[in-house]
């Protein structure tokens, strides 16, 4: 099995949450991309489709309120872009919908579009496009955060198990699926004992343990692990799909009728001065929640959008949180060590998940056959390369370049 | 506040290339201390050396290492115009005292001081700085330096003692196994192969002549296993380079009929574990694909027999490591390549066990001779007064005519040979056809030459045989 021990560091925010509900402003990102449905100065309400997204979903306000403008401010990849900015009047007036008992399949699929439902994993990527299948027999519920720090989905997991498996066995009786897996890692017996009654009247649905690996939560080896097969682009090729636990609550909330507009996010690091999830509206910026972590304990940090392997620093604390965004780590800032020659050592290519050989990536960055020789699109950016190197090289950089170059 | 923006992953392991390095030196402390030991202290405790002589083998050990650090230095300081803190940083990370301790542990122990420093001002200039420095180079460099030193003065440091020291010169005689099996009959039996240096323990545990720090197997296996738990070097190239030179000695063996001893001793005897733990691994000049290490070792493994049994070298690790060095690149190209590991290595590991398994059983054949007979004897031509006979030596046949008289011989003539001029040259001025025409009906007792024992012995071989079909 492939995958590296990280320390975990999850203790500190497994049992909190607390709720950031009532921000005074929400920002919602707009591009050429996605289309705006709401003019300056509309009234909007809670849960009102604001802006069509250029795969068809929608995005909702968060809050009831009013359109004041728009501004420029930095996204979660540390990017510059224009938000439109929603004031909020703190009335709460929605405009939820009722959703019929029994859904068919195509029902099931426009629901998710209109509530505007993503991975929560981590990637965004529109939750209907995965679910528009019929040839769906197993469904993989993805539990295991292999992330440091990150504690997001467990604590949806274990605060909203009923909801969660309710949800599954919804989408059970519309698929009509073989088995439900809802994938954990070892060593959280808490959260294997609340589950594992809430499943017992569902013999379909199964509890996985999965080994404290990184990256476990990758769908490859999430399935690799539970199914013993393997997959060239996407899992629904072996009849299954796979999502995050939380996107499954936020997919239970539409069945109720709320499209995804609050989430919880993990805020965590070394230089916070309580480590805790919060539960927030979607659009929030960040740096509204500094009363609720209690404020940074450094004065020099590195800001991380996401967790510390795959995640982005980012520049100021001012950037707003999207709908897919899961976790905040903010660390202290230790000296990085200059990289030294390369020793050939081949730590990077026998640790690869996917089996590429980094060092030779980055000595043939100029040579884009060989590149392509080298099938670096399979690199899934996972950072384990960059994290074993003994010589300090930043070969997940290289590895991006090489992506960028053979596109 | 401050934010900083860096390149992620924002966890890094703790690995260093300069804890793996540090590693490297614990492992190979033990191997620095036993050689410290046995050609020390051992001959020191006999009085077969001074104080100085005792503390020769650390000193040895400490030239090669100062050596090759210096030359490093000064050639950044002079060529590559370092100064400061480059210089400093340069220094820092480019480990320059391995070279040097490597030549150091690979050179016979009676090598010339001088000698010595020029390895290994050779290894890091030309098998290293030459190619860029640390991490560019394609040959390991020490290796570079080692052949150096012995193809130019590999006579040299014969007549200064060779692997001998002064201790094992009197207890053991003047060959090392390895060049004691290059003039044993066919593969050998156990009494002429492993008996002359004790037992199979004795090779385990480093109590025979060899090179400082080839010897003592049993503290190389304990540097490969550490070196492996530490995860410094890559475990699937000693394990499949001394498992092919293990398989391939056992079928040779077999064919001869010989048993597990013979293959325990091809193993334990000459550098090939040390070359295979510390040399053959060496990440800058060994593949980084599994794929490719896996097709490396085994080859090295094949290139090694076939020079031990069908060349005049005793010796083949080094010059495996070296010319496998040539093809790591493209070993990496085919393990890197998209496709699933099972077809990559399929073809090259095919051809691979084809040419091990061939050739193994060509040696044996080879080899394979009916009892009593030794193949590198041959009686050419027999008369009344004279035998024309010719014997396998060092660098091929030594023809020569024994001219004898009522049953003894009067005169040896030496036709032809093809020895290295500078052994021979010793065999010459000792007068040695002399002493063995002297001691023709005593020749179990004659001593052969240090610095020229094939030659020597090649030639008292000849005696023997001729005496044994005189007495038929």
């Amino acid at each position: 099995m492939i995958g590296i021990k990280l320390d975990k560091h999850k203790k500190e925010t497994m049992n909190e949450l607390t709720n950031y509900l009532k921000p005074k402003y929400v920002y919602f990102k707009i591009d050429g991309n996605n289309e705006l449905l709401i003019k300056e100065n509309d009234k909007v309400k809670m849960g009102e489709k604001i802006i069509k997204t250029k795969f068809d979903s929608f995005i909702h306000s968060s809050v009831s309120g009013k359109f004041i403008g728009i501004e420029e401010h930095i996204d979660y990849k540390n990017n510059k872009a224009k938000f439109i900015k929603i004031e909020n009047d703190f009335k709460e007036t929605n405009c939820f919908n009722e959703i019929p008992k029994k859904l068919t399949k195509d029902e099931f699929v426009n629901l998710l579009k209109d509530s505007g439902i993503v991975g929560l994993g981590g990637a965004g990527f529109p939750t209907y496009i995965k679910y528009d299948t019929d040839q769906v027999k197993t469904l993989i519920i993805n539990g295991v955060e292999c992330e440091p720090y990150i504690t997001s989905d467990h604590i949806t997991l274990f605060n909203k198990a009923k909801e969660i498996i309710k949800a599954l066995n919804t989408i059970d009786k519309i698929y009509n699926l073989d088995e439900i897996f809802i994938a954990i890692k070892t060593g959280n017996p808490n959260l294997k004992e609340k589950i594992i009654p809430l499943i017992s009247k569902y013999p379909k649905i199964k509890l996985v343990e999965l080994p404290n690996l990184y990256p476990m939560g990758w769908e490859k080896s999430l399935v690799r692990c539970i199914k013993h097969t393997d997959y060239k682009k996407l899992p629904i090729e072996k009849n299954i799909i796979v999502s995050n636990a939380s996107t499954i609550y936020s997919i239970f909330e539409a069945l109720v009728g709320i499209p995804l507009i609050e989430k919880v996010i993990t805020v965590s690091g070394n230089a916070v001065n309580k480590p805790t999830n919060i539960r927030i509206k979607v659009g929030t910026m960040f740096n509204d929640l500094l009363d609720t972590f209690k404020g940074y304990s450094e004065e020099d940090v590195v800001l991380i959008s996401g967790g510390p392997m795959m995640g982005e620093a980012i520049e100021s604390d001012e950037f707003i949180i999207p709908n897919n965004l899961n976790s905040v780590v903010v660390l202290k800032n230790t000296k990085v060590l200059d990289p030294i020659t390369c020793l050939r050592c081949g730590k990077c290519a026998d640790h690869c998940p996917v089996k590429i050989c980094p060092v030779l990536v980055k000595d043939n960055i100029k040579d884009i056959d060989e590149l392509k020789r080298l099938d670096v699109n399979r690199c899934i950016e996972c950072g384990i390369c960059s994290f074993v190197c003994p010589s300090k090289i930043n070969l997940r950089e290289y590895l991006k370049q090489a992506k960028k170059k053979v596109k | 506040m401050k934010f900083n923006v860096l390149k992620g992953p924002f966890f890094k392991s703790k690995n260093s290339t300069h804890r793996i390095m540090l590693n490297l030196f614990i492992a190979l402390l033990p191997i620095i201390l036993f050689s410290f030991y046995k050609n020390g202290i051992v001959v020191y405790q006999n009085n077969k050396t001074d104080i100085f002589g005792m503390f020769y083998p650390l000193l040895f050990t400490l030239t090669g290492i100062v050596s090759s650090f210096l030359t490093e230095t000064l050639y950044t300081y002079i060529f590559l115009k370092k100064r400061g803190t480059e210089l400093k940083k340069s220094i820092l990370n480019s480990f320059s005292i391995f070279p040097g301790l490597f030549v150091s542990l690979f050179l016979p122990l009676n090598t010339p001081i001088e000698i010595l420093i020029f390895a290994c001002v050779v290894a890091i200039i030309i098998g290293k700085m030459l190619y860029g420095g640390f991490g560019h180079n394609v040959f390991n460099p020490a290796l570079i330096g080692v052949l150096f030193a012995l193809t130019c003065y590999g006579s040299i440091i014969n007549q200064n003692g060779g692997y001998i020291n002064k201790y094992e010169l009197d207890t053991i005689g003047s060959a090392t196994p390895l060049t004691n099996y290059k003039l044993v009959e066919g593969i050998g039996t156990y009494d002429t192969v492993v008996k002359p240096f004790g037992s199979l323990g004795d090779f385990f545990i480093g109590n025979i002549p060899g090179g400082p720090g080839e010897v003592c197997s049993f503290l190389i296996i304990l540097a490969f296993i550490y070196l492996v738990f530490t995860k410094v070097i890559k475990w699937k190239i000693p394990v499949i380079y001394v498992g092919t030179v293990f398989i391939m000695t056992t079928i040779i063996g077999s064919i001869n009929g010989v048993g597990l001893w013979y293959p325990t001793f091809s193993i334990l005897s000459g550098g090939l574990l040390f070359g295979a733990v510390f040399m053959a691994t060496d990440p800058v000049t060994s593949p980084t694909t599994s794929v490719g290490q896996i097709i490396y070792a085994l080859f090295l493994g094949i290139l090694t027999v076939t020079f031990r049994y069908l060349t005049s070298a005793p010796e083949g690790v080094l010059t495996s490591i070296l010319t496998m060095n040539m093809f790591v690149m493209i070993l990496d190209r085919i393990g890197s390549s998209s496709k699933p590991s099972i077809k990559k290595i399929a073809l090259p590991l095919l051809i691979g066990l084809t040419i091990m398994t061939t050739m193994s059983i060509h040696i044996g054949n080879k080899f394979k001779h009916p009892n009593g007979t030794d193949p590198n004897f041959k009686l050419i031509k027999k008369t009344k007064d004279y035998y024309m006979v010719s014997q396998k030596g060092n660098g091929g046949p030594i023809k020569a005519k024994i001219y004898i008289k009522d049953n003894q011989i009067t005169k040896i003539e030496i036709l032809e040979n093809n020895e290295t001029e500078n052994y021979f040259k010793l065999v010459k001025e000792a007068k040695y056809t002399k002493t063995l025409i002297k001691n023709q009906d005593n020749l179990d007792n004659i001593d052969t030459i240090s610095g020229a024992t094939i030659s020597s012995t090649a030639l008292k071989k000849m005696i023997i045989h001729v005496k044994e079909d005189m007495s038929k």
